[in-house]
C-alpha cells in the first residue's frame, strides 16, 4: 500500500485520493510481477502549462490519480501493457497505450476544448467526484464552461454562470451579487487567488469584475464549507487564476460590444519566473450620446481592470505566486437620487475601485506533507462627487481586509487533512465628505474608521474510512474583536434607539477592545456509498460572519457601506444541515443529484424606514436584527459526455425573515416571518451545448423562476394633501414568473489551422422571444392634480431587459 | 423619477429598452384605520386637524371623514384649546384665543363618538430660522423639438443654526391677481354662411381675486447633517419665463422635528418608488398618534408642531435681455362678458390678500 507513495523523487498528490486508487492498489498487491515506476506529466498543448488536478486512470488496474501542482503523477505498476486515460476539465481526454518494462516517464499533452468545442462541464475534476467525495453543495466551473454559455451582450460572466446552478439566484437582471440558499449578497466569500473581493460588479450589476480570460476555474461551496474558509455564512466562491505559461509567450484577446480585452503570458526567466498580465476595458459612453433625452445623454459609464500574476519556482518543492488586481468603474447620472445627500445636484459621478494583491508560498516537505502561507489584501473604495458650485462635495469610503493564513496539509490514501491559522485585520472607512469648492456649503464630515480583528484556527480532515464511507470533519474556532479608538453611544433604556435618545457616550482608546465575539464553527459531511455508482451524503455546518453590508435598497448600491459587528450589531451565525442522494448512470455519462437543506441565521439585518445610512455614525439607530430561515430541495441532472452535454437543474426553496423587537414600531410586520426580497420558490435552468462538428457548436440556456416577492399597499390615506400608501404585510405578493431563452453559437472558421494565430466568433441572442420579464411591480399615485378623486392609483410592472439582445464577439490567440 | 431614468438608461446602455407596463391589481376589502392630519405653527391660526379613515388603495373616492369627535390641544402649561368641528371631518382652533408659540410643547387629544381615546406624542414647537433671501437665476433651455423653454430657478438662502440638528421642509406658492374669473367659449354665428365659430369668452371678477399656483404634492425636505451652521442655498422651484412682469411668491420654511422629518422622508422614499433596484423596501410609516388604551391599534398620520418662517418676494423677470415668448393669445379674438363673477374660494383661488402682496 505504501509503496506507491514512498518512491523518492516522486511527487506527492496534492488533492484527494479517490476510492479508485485504493481499489487499484489492492489488486496490484496480488500480482507478483516486478514493479516499475511510471512518472507522467500532464500539460496543455495550447500553452504547455502544467494541468493541476487532472484525472489519470489506468484502465487495466482501475487505478486512478490526480496530477500535482506541477502536473505530475506517478504509479507503481507491474510490468505489462497499460492504457492510460487522462482527462481534465475543459480539455479533450487523451488515451495512450504503453508497454511498461522499466521505469518510464511520459508527457501527456491535452488539447483545450476551446479548439474543438467538444463539451462543457460544470463541475468536478473526477468523473465521479459527485458521488465519491463527501462534499455537499460544491461545484466547480471552468473558464471554458463559462465562456461557452450564451451571455448578455457577449460578456462571459462567472456570476451569471453560477446562477444556472441550483440554489443560486439574484434579485433580478442588473442587480448586484448572488443570493445563495437564502443568503444576502454579503454572505458570499469571494476570493480571487486569495484576494478578498467585496464588490464584484461592473455597471451597477450587469457584469462581474472577473475577466474570463485569466480565470482558470471557480470552486463554489454553498454547503459543506471546509473549515479553512470562514467569515461569510452562505457560500464560498474561490476563483483561481491560471498560472502563467512557463515556456513561451502567448497572447490572447477579444473584442466585444461592451468590453475588449487583452492578455499576455510567458516566461521571464525560463524555468523559474513566469508572468501573466491582462487588461479589460470598456468605453460605451457613445451609446448614451445618441439618446434624445438630455438627462440620459448625461449618463456616462465606463470601467477597466488589470490583472497580473507572477509565479516563481524555487525548486520542485518550493514555489511562490503573486497576484495583483485593480479595477475601476465610473458612472455619472443626472441628479443625486442615489446619494441621499439631499442637496439638489445636477449630476453625480460615482466611482468604485477594487484593488488587491496576494502572495502564496507553497513548500512541500515530501509527497504527503506540505505547508503553505498566503497573505492577501483586498480593498474596495466607493465614492461619489457632486460638481455643483453651491454644494460641490466629494464622498469617499472604503473597506479593506488584510490577512495571513498558514496551513499544513497532510495527504495520503486515507486522509486529506489541513491544519491552520488565520489572522485578519479589517478596516472600514465608513465615510468622508469634503467640500469640493471654495463656496460650497457642505461641511467637511468624516466618520471614524472602524477597525476590527478576526483570528481563526481550524482543522479539517477528509477521511476515507472505507471504500463505502468517507467523512469530512472540520472545526474552526473564530474570535473577533472590535477595536478602539472609538465611541459608543448609550441610549435611554426601555425606548427604541433613536438619535434623540442618546444619553451618554463612552470613549475607547487605541488598543482597547470595544466588543469581542467568538465561537466554534463545526463543519461535517458524511458520504456513504450505496453501490458502485451511487451515494448518500449528510452535512452540517456553522459559519459566523462578523462583517456585513448594510443596505436598505432592493439591490445593493456600489456606495453601500460595510459594517463591523459592534456592541449593538451582533455577528450573524448560520447553521445549515443538508442531505443528498447522488447517482451516476451509463459509466458516469449521466449524473443525478438531489439535495435538501435547512438553514437558520441569527442576527439577519433589516432597516428602519426613512433613515439614511449614509454618513450615519450611530448605525444602531437604523439597523434592526432578526432571524432568517431558509430551506429547499435542489435537483441537478447532468450529461457529461458526447456531442450533446449540459444540465438541468430545479430548485424549490423558501427564504424568510423575522424582525422582532420589544418596541412596536421596530417590529417589521407585527413580528411575523415574511419572505425575503430574493425568495423565489421555483427556479429551473436548462443549459445545453451541442457540438455539430469541429467548426461549429451551439449552446442554449433556458431559465425559469417563480416571481419575486413584492409588497402591495393595503390602503392609502392623505396627510397634508399627499397620498401615502400603507403597507401591512411585506412581500406577500409576487411578480409574475420569469422565463428566458438564450442561444449562442461559436464558430472556429478554420479548425484545422495549427498555426499560431487562431480566431473564433461568438454569436449570442439573449432573451430570444423578447419577453418582458417583470423585475418588479410598483405603485404610483397620480399626484398631479389637486382634485383627490382624479389621483388614481396605478400599478406598473418594470422590466429591465424587455427585448431580444443580440451580440457578437471576436476572440483571438497567438 | 430620476431613479427610473437610471434603470432605463442602464437598459438602453445595454442597447435595449426597459419597459414599464401598467398592470391590473385587485385590492381586497380593508379594515379602515383612523387617519390624523393636523398641524400647529407659530403663524396665526386657525389650525386644522382632519380626521378620516384609510381607504382601499385603488379607490378613487374621497377620504371618509370622522365626524362628531372631541378634539383638543393641550400645551405644556396645562392650557387646553378646543377645536370646533367644521365640515368633512375638519376641526379648527379658535384663531382669537390660540396661536402656537416657539418653545412650547403641544399634544393633540381625540375622543371619537365611540369613546375611543387617542393622543399624540408631545410635539415641541421649534422656531424656524428666518429666510434670508430669495433670488433667481435665468436658465435657457431648448426642448428636443426646438422650442425655447426658458425658465428661472428660484433659490432660497437661509442661515442654519449651528450646533444643533435641524430638519426642514419648504413650501412655496405663487399668487397672481386675476382680472378674469372665468374663461370659456362662446359660439358666434356668422350670418354670411350660417356657421358658428367658438370665440373665447372672458368674465371679469367683481372683487379682488388671486390665482394660486403651488406644487400641491411636493415634498421638499432637507436636513443640516452635512451643512450644519452654514448658509443654506436651496433650489425651491422653477418658474416659467412667460412675461417680464414680476412674479410674486410666498415661500415658507418649516422647522420639523426629527420624527416629523423621518415621517415625510419615508413618504418621499415610498411614493417615489419606481420598481427599480434602488427602491426602499415598502413599510408602514409610523406616525405619532396612538390609542391611549390599545397600543396595538395602528393609527395613521401625524400631528406636528413646527415653526414656520415666511418670505414674500416679487421675483424680477425684466433683467433678461431676450424677450419672453409671444403670448399665445395675441391675435385671438376675445369676447368680454358683460357680467362679473365673484372669487370662488378654493385651493386655486383666494379673495384674501396674500401676505406681503
Amino acid at each position: 500500500m505504501k509503496k506507491s507513495y514512498g518512491l523518492p523523487g516522486l511527487f506527492f498528490l496534492l488533492f484527494w485520493v479517490t476510492p479508485f486508487q485504493l481499489q487499484g492498489q489492492e489488486k496490484l498487491a496480488v500480482v507478483k510481477n516486478r514493479e516499475v515506476s511510471f512518472l507522467g506529466v500532464v500539460k496543455s498543448r495550447d500553452d504547455n502549462q502544467a494541468l493541476i488536478g487532472a484525472n489519470v486512470l489506468v484502465r487495466e488496474t482501475k487505478a486512478g490519480a490526480y496530477t500535482d501542482l506541477n502536473g505530475n503523477f506517478s504509479f507503481q505498476l507491474p510490468q505489462g501493457n497499460y492504457t492510460f486515460i487522462v482527462s481534465y476539465i475543459g480539455y479533450e481526454s487523451t488515451k495512450l497505450q504503453l508497454t511498461l518494462t522499466r521505469d518510464t516517464t511520459q508527457v501527456f499533452l491535452l488539447d483545450p476544448l476551446a479548439n474543438f468545442l467538444e463539451e462543457i462541464e460544470v463541475s468536478g475534476a473526477a468523473q465521479d467526484r459527485n458521488i465519491s467525495t463527501p462534499n455537499l453543495g460544491a461545484a466547480r466551473l471552468s473558464s471554458t464552461t463559462i465562456k461557452a454559455l450564451p451571455s448578455l451582450l457577449g460578456e462571459a460572466d462567472v456570476l451569471k454562470g453560477l446562477q444556472l446552478l441550483p440554489g443560486v439566484t439574484s434579485v433580478g437582471e442588473g442587480a448586484t451579487g448572488l443570493n445563495v440558499r437564502g443568503g444576502n449578497i454579503d454572505q458570499n466569500l469571494i476570493l480571487m487567488d486569495d484576494i478578498p473581493v467585496f464588490y464584484s460588479s461592473h455597471l451597477l450589476g450587469f457584469f462581474s469584475v472577473f475577466n474570463p480570460d485569466v480565470m482558470r476555474d471557480v470552486t463554489f461551496y454553498r454547503g459543506g464549507i471546509p473549515a479553512g474558509y470562514g467569515g461569510r455564512t452562505a457560500s464560498v466562491l474561490d476563483i483561481r487564476l491560471k498560472d502563467p505559461a512557463a515556456d513561451k509567450w502567448l497572447y490572447q484577446g477579444g473584442i466585444g460590444l461592451i468590453s475588449s480585452r487583452m492578455m499576455a503570458e510567458g516566461p521571464v526567466v525560463p524555468g523559474k519566473l513566469s508572468l501573466l498580465v491582462a487588461a479589460r476595458g470598456s468605453a460605451p459612453n457613445y451609446i448614451f450620446k445618441v439618446l434624445p433625452n438630455p438627462s440620459l445623454r448625461e449618463i456616462d459609464a465606463n470601467f477597466y481592470e488589470f490583472t497580473a500574476k507572477a509565479r516563481y519556482r524555487f525548486s520542485d518543492y518550493d514555489q511562490l505566486s503573486l497576484t495583483a488586481f485593480f479595477s475601476e468603474d465610473a458612472f455619472r447620472i443626472p441628479g443625486d437620487s442615489l446619494t441621499a445627500l439631499e442637496v439638489n445636484a445636477t449630476s453625480t459621478l460615482f466611482k468604485w475601485r477594487n484593488s488587491g494583491a496576494s502572495a502564496r508560498w507553497n513548500h512541500f516537505f515530501n509527497d504527503a506533507l506540505s505547508f503553505q502561507v498566503a497573505g492577501a489584501i483586498g480593498t474596495y473604495q466607493p465614492g461619489f462627487s457632486i460638481p455643483d458650485e453651491a454644494y460641490a462635495a466629494k464622498f469617499s469610503s472604503g473597506v479593506s481586509q488584510r490577512y495571513v493564513k498558514a496551513s499544513l496539509k497532510e495527504f495520503n490514501a486515507k486522509h486529506n487533512a489541513e491544519l491552520g491559522v488565520m489572522v485578519s485585520g479589517y478596516r472600514i472607512q465608513t465615510g468622508d465628505l469634503q467640500p469640493d469648492s471654495e463656496t460650497s456649503a457642505i461641511n467637511a464630515l468624516s466618520l471614524p474608521d472602524e477597525r476590527s480583528t478576526e483570528a481563526a484556527a481550524f482543522i479539517n480532515d477528509e477521511w476515507t474510512i472505507s471504500e463505502k464511507v468517507s467523512v469530512m470533519a472540520g472545526l474552526r474556532y473564530s474570535w473577533y474583536s472590535y477595536n478602539g479608538p472609538g465611541r459608543v453611544f448609550q441610549y435611554e433604556p426601555g425606548e427604541p434607539r433613536e438619535l434623540s435618545g442618546i444619553s451618554d457616550t463612552v470613549y475607547y482608546n487605541q488598543g482597547e477592545r470595544i466588543a469581542t465575539y467568538g465561537g466554534f464553527e463545526p463543519r461535517l459531511a458524511l458520504k456513504i456509498s450505496t453501490g458502485p455508482s451511487g451515494s448518500v451524503k449528510f452535512g452540517y455546518n456553522r459559519v459566523i460572519q462578523y462583517l456585513q453590508l448594510v443596505s436598505n435598497t432592493t439591490s445593493a448600491l456600489p456606495t453601500d457601506r460595510w459594517k463591523s459587528s459592534d456592541l449593538y450589531t451582533k455577528p450573524q451565525i448560520a447553521d445549515q444541515i443538508s442531505a443528498g442522494v447522488f447517482r451516476n448512470f451509463k459509466n458516469n455519462e449521466y449524473e443525478v443529484g438531489l439535495e435538501g437543506y435547512y438553514k437558520l441565521v441569527q442576527n439577519m439585518p433589516d432597516y428602519r424606514s426613512g433613515v439614511s445610512l449614509l454618513l450615519l455614525e450611530a448605525t444602531e439607530t437604523a439597523i434592526l436584527q432578526g432571524k432568517g430561515r431558509a430551506y429547499g430541495v435542489e435537483l441537478l441532472v447532468r450529461k457529461t459526455k458526447g456531442r450533446l452535454t449540459g444540465w438541468l437543474s430545479y430548485t424549490w426553496s423558501s427564504t424568510q425573515l423575522l424582525i422582532d423587537s420589544p418596541y412596536d414600531e421596530d417590529r417589521t410586520f407585527s413580528g411575523k416571518y415574511y419572505p425575503a426580497n430574493f425568495d423565489r420558490p421555483h427556479v429551473g435552468n436548462l443549459s445545453a451545448t451541442y457540438r455539430k462538428n469541429r467548426r461549429v457548436s451551439f449552446s442554449a440556456n433556458f431559465t425559469f423562476s417563480a416571481g419575486r416577492p413584492v409588497t402591495f399597499p393595503e390602503s392609502k390615506y392623505t396627510v397634508d394633501g399627499i397620498f401615502i400608501p400603507n403597507y401591512i404585510n411585506r412581500n406577500e405578493d409576487r411578480t409574475p414568473s420569469y422565463h428566458r431563452l438564450d442561444l449562442g453559437m461559436k464558430i472556429d472558421p478554420d479548425p484545422r489551422n495549427t498555426r499560431r494565430w487562431k480566431s473564433y466568433w461568438n454569436f449570442s441572442l439573449y432573451n430570444v422571444y423578447a419577453r418582458r420579464n417583470p423585475y418588479s411591480l410598483f405603485f404610483r399615485t397620480k399626484n398631479n392634480t389637486a382634485y383627490r378623486a382624479l389621483n388614481r392609483v396605478e400599478a406598473y410592472r418594470l422590466s429591465t431587459i424587455g427585448t431580444i439582445v443580440p451580440a457578437i464577439t471576436y476572440e483571438f490567440k497567438f | 423619477m430620476k431613479k427610473n431614468e437610471i434603470i432605463i438608461a442602464l437598459a438602453l446602455f445595454a442597447g435595449l429598452s426597459s419597459c414599464i407596463d401598467p398592470i391590473d391589481t385587485g385590492t381586497d376589502d380593508i379594515v379602515p384605520k383612523l387617519v390624523v392630519d393636523g398641524q400647529v405653527t407659530n403663524l396665526p391660526g386657525p389650525y386644522s386637524v382632519k380626521l378620516g379613515q384609510s381607504e382601499p388603495y385603488d379607490n378613487a373616492s374621497i377620504t371618509r371623514a370622522v365626524a362628531n369627535a372631541t378634539v383638543y390641544i393641550m400645551d405644556d402649561e396645562g392650557n387646553r384649546f378646543d377645536l370646533l368641528e367644521g365640515t368633512r371631518g375638519t376641526y379648527r382652533t379658535d384663531s382669537t384665543s390660540f396661536q402656537g408659540v416657539p418653545g412650547r410643547t403641544y399634544t393633540l387629544h381625540i375622543r371619537t363618538l365611540e369613546g375611543k381615546e387617542y393622543q399624540s406624542q408631545p410635539q415641541y414647537l421649534q422656531a424656524a430660522p428666518p429666510i434670508d433671501t430669495i433670488f433667481s437665476r435665468f436658465v435657457e433651455e431648448v426642448s428636443p423639438n426646438g422650442i425655447a423653454r426658458d425658465f428661472f430657478e428660484i433659490y432660497l438662502k437661509s442661515q442654519d443654526i449651528p450646533g444643533e440638528e435641524n430638519f426642514y421642509r419648504w413650501k412655496w406658492a405663487h399668487y397672481d391677481s386675476l382680472k378674469y374669473c372665468k374663461q370659456g367659449f362662446a359660439p358666434v354665428l356668422d350670418p354670411e354662411n350660417g356657421l358658428s365659430t367658438n370665440y373665447r369668452l372672458y368674465t371679469y371678477c367683481c372683487e379682488p381675486c388671486w390665482e394660486i399656483t403651488r406644487c400641491n404634492n411636493c415634498l421638499d425636505l432637507g436636513n443640516d447633517q452635512y451643512t450644519d451652521g452654514r448658509m443654506l442655498e436651496r433650489l425651491i422651484t422653477k418658474i416659467p419665463y412667460d412675461s417680464r412682469d414680476d412674479y410674486f411668491m410666498v415661500v415658507e420654511q418649516y422647522a420639523l422635528s426629527e420624527k416629523g422629518y423621518r415621517f415625510w422622508n419615508s413618504v418621499l422614499g415610498q411614493t417615489n418608488n419606481t420598481g427599480g433596484i434602488f427602491d426602499n423596501p415598502p413599510a408602514s410609516i409610523p406616525g405619532n398618534i396612538s390609542n391611549v388604551n390599545d397600543a396595538q391599534e395602528q393609527v395613521l398620520g401625524l400631528f406636528l408642531a413646527s415653526g414656520v418662517s415666511r418670505k414674500s418676494v416679487y421675483v424680477k423677470r425684466d433683467y433678461v435681455l431676450k424677450p419672453p415668448p409671444d403670448d399665445p393669445n395675441i391675435g385671438v379674438t376675445i369676447l368680454l362678458s358683460p357680467n362679473c363673477l365673484g372669487c370662488m374660494e378654493s385651493i386655486f383661488r383666494t379673495g384674501r390678500k396674500p401676505p406681503g402682496w
